[in-house]
């Protein structure tokens, strides 16, 4: 009995951390989305920039991590600025030809870290090194720490978007971008702003992200595939929907992680069916599954 | 471009061509058109649907997987010919086009788009999870050979005419249905689903048909390839990048019109290959010569910008812009 009450909260507890993180990450997919009605398949590749960036500053230029985790988010934010106004401005208005410049793009990322930082898996030392034990868990710290900075993120975003005046004209531009352009909005530059805030935000995910799981080029693919996962369980555009939803994807993934696996074998060959070998696959079933039976997401699509 | 004429005439053209060059080309250019063909199939299955029905899809390399484990797994296990195993597993693949057109019927564009993605990435899971059977990464070898010849020559050229026959015969059929009655329903499609509806035409029967039409032309060459390499890779069977270059090689070729995925199809792979034998070459700067080795590792970044550029300045594609250049041309003589 005592045995189930530590798994539980084992569980619980982890399920927490990471679920902070994926709707860290989710949050800037969402944001562009909600504003500019922008998919940004180049979003997972923001985050491996930012890791990218860190690990590089960390490692080749000896900066300790915090200025590297600045330099990070500095160059994401400057990056999604300019990845609006050279790229998706002009494209916009086809959702489509979006969507296939902005994949083309990750990919582009993806060959040129390949071609400077070859394909070798790397790790970004944490911020704070050593584990802690919360009741009968032990916890990395690193961890505790990117759940907080997280959390800080997500809050810091929630105020800047309710309660300073350039965060409601940013709300006012997604509810409608042409009443916004009647009052007097530079739509536009709202636009570049929230490329700017989804790029820092992306930045702030791809070092914890980084210090959480690994650092290699083809690292962009299970962010994409979380926030995608996360904005349609929540709903597209819909930031309450997005962290309900992440802390369910959150959930399933570590449920994943220990669930007892069920070896099935025919003649010689097995597989596991269930177990930490499904972790990635099984938010990718939820999310077909999602998609087939109620593709307006779970909460409704919040406009 | 719209006429059936032209493009059975630039389709002929490029066929007889094909044909016709392969006993003069060096070795390594046979191999890479060997190649090119089956990509040019690929590209053309993509167009079909994505080009003339406009609904972009980003994994179509999910239905070169089924093809291809299908018939590749049932060919190393239960060791049945593959006269028998690659309909099998075209079979497969049209079944999964079918699956895969339910959630098109119900999502539009972009959402339409991201379940595509997504396909392809939780196929590659589960064929690392059964790695036991499938290979995992690693693949598997010892699938039997599309051509049964000891020679090499003699086999190049095998692999080099059955791909040549598929890609013919896909291209005339594709051709054929792109200007039939239902091409012009699906290119309506494209422009205004709503007033499709309107004219009483039940536009989901269509388009279903399109998927399977794709997912069957698609899974033909994933099944074919498998056979060509004697082995189930795991990296050509669920790239990514494969399933971009897709549409990287209708956009060049311009969208839509099954010709040009045909071009653009030869011109990604053959535009590969140049880099490549650049990248063996040095320049004659310096002492020492400047070695552009560094060229191979850059031929997929520069088919992807190429990509960005074409969707900037020339949406249509080359050969549609070819034919409004050539058409401009002759209409300057008649009127001067």
């Amino acid at each position: 009995m005592d045995q189930v009450f530590v798994i539980v909260e084992r569980i619980v507890i982890y399920s927490v951390l990471i679920s902070a993180l994926y709707a860290l990450v989710a949050l800037g997919f969402t944001m562009i989305f909600g504003v500019g009605r922008v998919l940004n398949l180049a979003h997972g590749a923001f985050l491996m920039v930012g890791a990218y960036t860190a690990w590089f500053a960390q490692q080749y230029l000896h900066w300790n991590l915090y200025s590297a985790f600045a330099l990070a988010v500095a160059l994401c934010t400057l990056l999604g600025v300019v990845f609006y106004q050279g790229l998706v401005r002009h494209v916009q208005r086809s959702p489509i030809v979006t969507l296939i410049a902005t994949l083309a793009c990750a990919l582009i990322i993806e060959e040129l870290i390949k071609i400077f930082f070859t394909t070798n898996t790397q790790l970004l030392a944490p911020f704070i090194s050593g584990s802690i034990e919360i009741h009968k868990t032990t916890v990395i710290t690193n961890r505790i720490i990117a759940f907080g900075a997280s959390w800080l993120a997500i809050l810091l975003f929630w105020l800047f978007v309710h309660r300073a005046r350039w965060g409601k004209v940013i709300l006012a531009t997604a509810q409608d971008h042409e009443g916004a352009a009647l009052v007097g909005i530079d739509v536009r530059r709202v636009y570049t702003l929230t490329w700017a805030i989804s790029g820092a935000l992306a930045g702030i995910a791809g070092v914890f992200f980084a210090s959480w799981v690994k650092i290699d080029p083809f690292m962009w693919r299970d962010p994409l595939i979380i926030s995608f996962a996360i904005v349609v369980v929540g709903g597209l555009g819909s930031l309450k929907g997005s962290i309900v939803a992440a802390y369910l994807i959150g959930l399933l993934e570590v449920l994943m992680t220990y669930s007892p696996s069920i070896r099935v074998c025919f003649s010689f060959r097995c597989f596991e069916f269930l177990g930490s070998s499904w972790v990635g696959v099984s938010s990718l079933l939820v999310l077909i599954a999602i998609l087939f039976i109620k593709p307006e997401g779970l909460f409704g699509r919040t406009e | 471009m719209s006429s059936r004429a032209v493009r059975f005439s630039i389709l002929g053209t490029t066929v007889i061509v094909m044909a016709v060059v392969a006993p003069f080309l060096p070795s390594k250019w046979m191999t890479t058109l060997t190649y090119a063909q089956i990509f040019a199939v690929y590209a053309m299955g993509w167009d079909i649907l994505s080009g003339m029905t406009g609904q972009i899809s980003f994994g179509h390399i999910f239905f070169v997987a089924v093809a291809g484990y299908t018939t590749g797994l049932l060919n190393l296990y239960v060791k049945w010919p593959i006269w028998a195993t690659i309909p099998l597993g075209v079979m497969m693949a049209v079944l999964a086009g079918l699956l895969f057109s339910v959630p098109a019927l119900r999502l539009r564009g972009p959402y339409f788009s991201l379940i595509t993605l997504i396909l392809p990435l939780a196929a590659a899971r589960l064929v690392i999870i059964l790695a036991d059977w499938t290979g995992g990464e690693l693949g598997k070898f010892g699938v039997a050979a599309l051509c049964p010849f000891p020679d090499f020559k003699a086999n190049q050229y095998c692999n080099y005419y059955s791909l040549w026959g598929v890609m013919t015969g896909v291209g005339l059929f594709l051709v054929w249905l792109s200007t039939s009655r239902v091409g012009k329903i699906l290119e309506a499609i494209r422009e205004n689903e709503e007033a499709v509806e309107a004219a009483g035409i039940n536009t989901a029967k269509y388009k279903i048909f399109a998927f399977a039409v794709s997912a069957c032309v698609v899974g033909l060459g994933g099944a074919f390839s498998v056979h060509a390499n004697e082995a189930i890779f795991f990296n050509s069977l669920m790239s990514l990048t494969t399933s971009l270059e897709m549409i990287v090689a209708s956009v060049i070729g311009g969208m839509g019109i099954i010709v040009g995925a045909l071009w653009g199809g030869f011109l990604v792979r053959g535009g590969e290959q140049v880099i490549r034998e650049l990248a063996q070459l040095k320049l004659p700067i310096g002492t020492e010569g400047l070695a552009l080795s560094f060229l191979e590792r850059w031929a997929t970044l520069i088919f992807f910008t190429l990509l960005i550029i074409l969707l900037f300045f020339a949406r249509q594609g080359l050969l549609p812009l070819l034919a409004g250049l050539f058409r401009r041309r002759r209409g300057e003589v008649r009127g001067g």
